[in-house]
């Protein structure tokens, strides 16, 4: 049994009458201990993909609907009660967010944020209670930490809250820490420590990771397996390496362009044009086609579907080791002999994702 | 916390030397001779200049204020024209009861006030939250004398039976007729009664305020990243509302208490006037017909000073409430 299994989830918040559906269709299955990174631009649907895991949608306008499934060790955790929600939530299932300085509450000293933490999963008295505090605060390599637990967030610097947030965290020897784009709000110096501090964590606790990030680079450094959101759909996931040297979805390739992973000097190197639409309003067909610099006619019409598929070509593959890309293809055939031969052929060869169908064959 | 207190009360000395001034302007300016008080039918002009000498009215106004202001210093606010006895004994005697009658109301309103807002802000939209805010507005809005009297004839006049339950609560005063006469218990008893109607009117005029103030200050607080994270935590709901969101909303309505001074002091007024309650803001009318010179100018000081004590007292408690400020490096 994995460690959590995520089955056609479906988020989605209303507003003003339209629905925006911020997570649409996302299968992600985690073992223990395994560091997975989920990347994708601001507005893919990363941080609402975070929230339904720990059940927190509904609180705002959002919900999960229907049909989707989050399974924690086997325990469905989609339509779960309040009271069991509570047990996981900073206990199994922990997170980290964004922000270090709005997410701590400013009126409360740093060591009685945790020390709730502490309460709210194991049973401990006042002083034992502190004393995991501070042996927290110590762990997550806070100096001092018996003078920095009565400091309220405002007089700690941007790493230090979010090392005190990481040791908020942990107050529950968490199976999952969910971190939410942990390092983006703090300089690179720091960034790097918090990251090696997480990396350190993980491997200590054999936890595991979901780190999130927009940042290809930061998940990388961490994270064995990646995921690449995109409006909503996992648009591919795989081995973090194998997808850094030959990523297959324009859209990866697009996130990739602007650094310098590849090795392949041919692919294009550019930053992709234009933002992610509101999850109010994915067009219609692959919803990366506004953008997608390989789209055909037959992208704004369907959507694709992901497809798992072996990998026989690319450096540094193992035996075994499978990808799963997105999209397609399945419905190429079904589009008739003039898209397959003659001029057909001729688009088909540049628009890549809908080669990787397999009854096409590895391209050429 | 010790400087930023002692930053805060220095602040205050001049804004209270500066209300002393505009009080003293403001009523050397007004029209009416104090010293008409004593005019009788064939007065003559020499007498009633002698009496305005011994007034100390014929001195430039410069003097007469630099006189005012020492003897006020010294807590003598000089003698009731209308009575005879020190302005300081008068005010004295009934200061307690507007005292009493205040602090009741605000400690009422201010604990409905921050329930009822929690509970709108948590129920955001829902018919709860509707009903409540329209009989805030109703109550925020209507003047208090007219609340007083609707009071006066729904809980005493008219009164029988309210909800099956007899119900007569005395209309004025502090205590009954005959007061001298109960025993400890029923005096006790007896007072609770007279100052639930006055108590309860100024409540009313207060809540709403309070409850929308602390309603919207909730609503803020309540999408910020900490309560997210207070939640998931694994923290149950009541305490990510109360303890988490509240004391953060509770900040800005710290404020709210400096800005409602001057609201509960006006309002004491009108109340006390028509519940016949001994009080400050009823000396003040009763001094004001009378032209009662000395009284009206010593409690309009007081009536300023406490505004400005209700904002330091505010500045105070915002330090308390809210840690950036009170260490000041934030
Ligand atoms: N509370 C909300 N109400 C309405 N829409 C939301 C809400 N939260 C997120 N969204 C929408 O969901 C989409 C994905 O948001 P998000 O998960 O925050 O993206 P990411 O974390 O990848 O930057 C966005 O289009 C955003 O506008
Ligand atoms: S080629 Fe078409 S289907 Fe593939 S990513 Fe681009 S737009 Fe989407
Ligand atoms: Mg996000």
């Amino acid at each position: 049994m994995s460690l959590l299994e995520i089955r056609n989830l479906r988020s989605v918040f209303r507003t003003r009458g339209e629905e925006a559906r911020a997570v649409d269709g996302v299968d992600l299955t985690m073992e223990r201990g395994e560091a997975v990174g989920l990347v994708g631009e601001s507005g893919s649907g990363k941080t609402v993909l975070a929230l339904s895991i720990l059940g927190l949608l509904s609180h705002g306008s959002g919900r999960i609907l229907p049909g989707s499934s989050i399974r924690l060790r086997g325990e469905e955790m989609v339509g779960m009660k309040e009271r069991r929600l509570r047990q996981i939530r900073g206990g199994a299932v922990a997170m980290v967010f964004q922000e270090p300085m709005t997410s701590l509450n400013p009126v409360f000293t740093v060591g009685d944020q945790v020390l709730e933490a502490v309460k709210a999963h194991r049973a401990m008295d006042g002083r034992e209670g502190w004393a995991e505090v501070i042996r927290l605060l110590r762990e997550v390599g806070i100096p001092e930490p018996e003078q920095r637990a009565g400091a309220y967030p405002h007089q700690l610097s941007g790493g230090m809250r979010q090392r005190a947030m990481i040791a908020m965290a942990l107050a529950g020897s968490p199976a999952l820490l969910i971190a939410d784009e942990p390092t983006s709000a703090l300089d690179v110096t720091v960034q790097a420590q918090i990251l090696e501090l997480l990396k350190r964590l993980q491997s200590r606790f054999h936890m595991a990771l979901l780190l999130i990030s927009h940042d290809v680079g930061v998940v990388s450094r961490v994270c064995q397996t990646m995921v690449v959101l995109y409006a909503g759909k996992v648009v591919e996931k795989g081995p973090t390496q194998d997808i850094l040297r030959s990523p297959r979805h324009p859209y990866t390739r697009g996130l990739l362009g602007s650094r310098l992973f590849l090795k392949d000097r041919r692919r294009v190197l550019r930053p992709i044009p234009g933002e992610v639409p509101e999850a109010n309003a994915w067009p219609e067909g692959c919803r990366f086609h506004p953008r997608c610099s390989e789209a055909w006619h037959l992208c704004g019409r369907e959507e694709p579907r992901l497809v798992a598929m072996g990998l026989g070509r690319g450096a540094g593959a193992r035996e075994g080791d499978s990808r799963v890309v997105g999209p397609p293809g399945g419905s190429l055939s079904e589009v008739g002999p003039t898209d397959r031969g003659g001029e057909g052929r001729s688009r088909a060869r540049s628009v890549r994702c809908w080669l990787f169908s397999g009854d096409l064959g590895e391209e050429t | 916390m010790l400087v930023y207190a002692a930053r805060r009360v220095l602040a205050a000395v001049p804004l209270l030397l500066g209300v002393a001034t505009i009080v003293f302007v403001v009523l050397a300016l007004a029209p009416g001779d104090p010293a008409s008080m004593y005019l009788r039918p064939g007065m003559s002009p020499e007498t009633l200049d002698q009496i305005r000498r011994n007034m100390g009215l014929d001195a430039p106004l410069h003097v007469q204020y630099g006189r005012w202001l020492l003897s006020f210093l010294q807590g003598d606010f000089g003698q009731s024209l209308a009575s005879g006895i020190p302005v300081k004994d008068r005010i004295l005697e009934v200061l307690p009861n507007t005292l009493l009658l205040a602090a009741v109301a605000i400690l009422l309103a201010f604990v409905a006030g921050i329930f009822l807002g929690v509970m709108q802000a948590v129920r955001q939209h829902s018919p709860l939250d509707s009903v409540l805010s329209g009989t805030s507005l109703f109550f925020y809005s209507m003047p208090s004398f007219w609340l007083a009297i609707m009071m006066v004839l729904v809980f005493s006049v008219n009164a029988g039976t309210v909800w099956g339950w007899p119900v007569s609560l005395p209309p004025s005063g502090m205590v009954s007729d005959g007061y001298d006469l109960l025993g400890p218990m029923a005096r006790v008893r007896d007072r609770l009664l007279h100052l639930v109607l006055p108590a309860l009117t100024l409540t009313l005029v207060l809540t709403g305020g309070i409850a929308r103030y602390v309603r919207n200050s909730m609503l803020e607080v309540i999408r910020q990243d900490y309560i997210r994270t207070a939640r998931a935590k694994g923290l149950p709901e009541w305490q990510v509302v109360w303890k988490h969101a509240l004391r953060n909303a509770l900040i800005p309505v710290v404020t709210l208490l400096g800005v409602y001074f001057p609201l509960l002091l006006s309002g004491t007024v009108f109340i006390e006037y028509v519940f016949a309650w001994p009080g400050m803001g009823r000396l003040m009318v009763d001094s004001i017909l009378l032209e009662d010179y000395p009284v009206v100018l010593a409690g309009t000081f007081l009536f300023g000073g406490m505004v400005v004590l209700g904002n330091l007292l505010a500045d105070l408690l915002y330090g308390v409430v809210d840690p950036r400020i009170r260490r000041g490096d934030g």
